[in-house]
């Protein structure tokens, strides 16, 4: 079994579904995100336009996370999944910086980091990740990558643009997506300038973790 | 229309107008004391042991030196190491459930034993026991020199740092302990002129081929992506442009040319301040190069 994930850019609406449902699902801090929607503007009036993009972890297969931690507080679980023993980290941060897509981060109340296991708790007992349940158009695509006959699978074949986000890392994601723009994935391929925006501060934070 | 191209005209203007607060610099000056104490830590192990090879007769400012420096700048190393956990109390989780795929594991124990045989040396000079300090030498310049280089393992095994990557990262490493080593026993004070004029060698040769891989490597070369031509530009023109340059200046440019200017005479004054602005330059740079790389967005 490797569990995967497959997000179809052209039917995200950005209403921010999965972002609410992940945080109540995982109890996630305030100022931290498991999941999240950017949202980028393009063009000008009359010709703009807003792309949307939800971003977790992609559970690579040459997770550099799980090949960096000292003390191997991330694992792999038998379905692929990159899980995280919290009671193991250390807080040494080497995953943050091994993770090429910013995917994991500082639980400010245990000091020690966090991200996305594709709800593994939840999987685990047979149900979808709390993000898929949440999303009304259908945008989050969750199975099993090995099994040909699954969603995520057919979808996948069915579709010629599928990608993932920065494949020359050579970390061999099992996120997905689909449809969209060229900037949707890439970082760089927008500007980011910081201070207040149209809908809150794009900045970096203060601090990172707890006391 | 390809999907990929389908919005190129209007990128130009693309602007995130959403998005969570991005982590920042996670790693602060506490990791820059931890790679420039170790730099000395190891350094003067390196250095010390090549010094009293050539010059017999002042083994015993050597012997006295090297275990002293080399134990107080690695117990540096190491606090520095456990202040900058999250969860500092539980440093001992690296030795009970080692992952030997992880660079910081295999560095904690490398270091962990090379404080350790500095320690012995420290008690062999203390209790004037030479034959105990002398088979200590070799397995302790031996950890020396893998706990100068783990550090680019380290930062290699950063994938999402593509400057801390670069292949001359281990000779860096290298440079970085025979400067420091030269350095802090021209602070200390040589025995002989001869042994400052080939001090002041070994930190100006060090102190010109960083320079040099720098200059190579982060000013000249182009850039193999548009990630790495970021964090370039962040710190050589950048936000770190100024901290960088002085580092360039003090850390091997006065050292270099110092250490040259007392190629023939010996000019303690000179050199001195030549070993003092390399320590405190290669502090600056050691920190804009740990920096700018974290100041790149991932998404």
């Amino acid at each position: 079994m490797r569990l995967g994930f497959l997000v179809d850019l052209d039917n995200c609406m950005g209403c921010k579904a999965c972002e609410v449902a992940c945080k109540a699902e995982n109890e996630v801090p305030v100022n931290s995100w498991r999941l999240r929607v950017k949202y980028v503007d393009s063009g000008v009036y009359p010709e703009a336009k807003r792309s949307f993009t939800p971003m977790r972890c992609n559970h690579c297969e040459n997770a550099p996370c799980e090949r960096v931690c000292p003390v191997s507080a991330l694992h792999y679980l038998p379905n692929g999944i990159v899980n995280v023993d919290k009671d193991r980290c250390i807080g040494c941060a080497a995953c943050m910086m091994a993770c090429p897509y910013g995917a994991i981060y500082m639980d400010p109340e245990t000091n020690t980091a966090d991200k996305c296991t594709y709800c593994a708790h939840r999987v685990e007992g047979g149900l979808e990740p709390a993000c898929v349940v949440a999303c009304p158009t259908e945008a989050n695509i969750f199975g099993d990558l090995d099994e040909p006959g699954s969603h995520i699978s057919q979808y996948i074949a069915s579709h010629r643009d599928v990608r993932v986000r920065k494949p020359e890392k050579g970390t061999k994601p099992k996120h997905f997506y689909t449809g969209g723009g060229a900037n949707h994935l890439e970082p760089l391929a927008s500007k980011r300038e910081e201070g207040p925006s149209l809908f809150n501060r794009i900045g970096t934070l203060d601090k990172i973790g707890g006391e | 229309m390809d999907p990929l191209t389908a919005d190129a005209p209007v990128l130009q203007s693309a602007t995130v107008t959403l998005d969570a607060l991005h982590s920042g610099v996670l790693w602060g000056w506490y990791v820059t004391m931890n790679m420039w104490a170790k730099s000395v830590g190891t350094g003067v192990l390196l250095v010390g042991v090549a010094m009293m090879h050539r010059y017999g007769q002042s083994r015993a400012f050597y012997r006295r030196w090297m275990p002293l420096v080399g134990f107080a700048f690695i117990g540096l190393t190491l606090l520095f190491t456990v202040l900058d956990l999250h969860q500092m109390f539980r440093f001992w989780h690296m030795f009970v459930w080692p992952h030997t795929t992880s660079a910081i594991n295999i560095g904690a124990w490398l270091l962990s034993a090379y404080s350790g045989l500095l320690a012995l040396m420290v008690f062999a000079w203390w209790k004037k026991n030479d034959a105990l300090y002398d088979r200590l030498i070799v397995p302790t310049v031996v950890l020396a020199f893998f706990a100068t280089i783990y550090t680019a393992a380290l930062m290699g095994q950063a994938n999402a740092r593509e400057v801390w990557s670069m292949p001359t990262e281990t000779a860096q490493m290298l440079l970085a302990a025979t400067l420091s080593g030269s350095a802090t026993f021209l602070i200390l004070g040589s025995p002989t002129n001869e042994e400052s004029i080939s001090l002041g060698w070994v930190l100006s040769l060090s102190a010109a081929v960083a320079l040099l891989i720098f200059l190579g490597e982060v000013v000249f070369a182009p850039q193999k992506s548009e990630e790495a031509e970021y964090v370039i530009h962040t710190l050589v023109s950048g936000r770190l442009g100024a901290l960088f340059a002085a580092g360039l200046v003090f850390g091997f440019v006065l050292p270099a040319a110092l250490g040259f200017l007392s190629a023939k005479v010996n000019r303690p004054v000179a050199l001195r301040f030549a070993a003092v602005s390399a320590l405190a330059g290669l502090w600056m740079v050691k920190h804009a190069w740990l920096i700018a790389p974290q100041l790149l967005p991932l998404s």
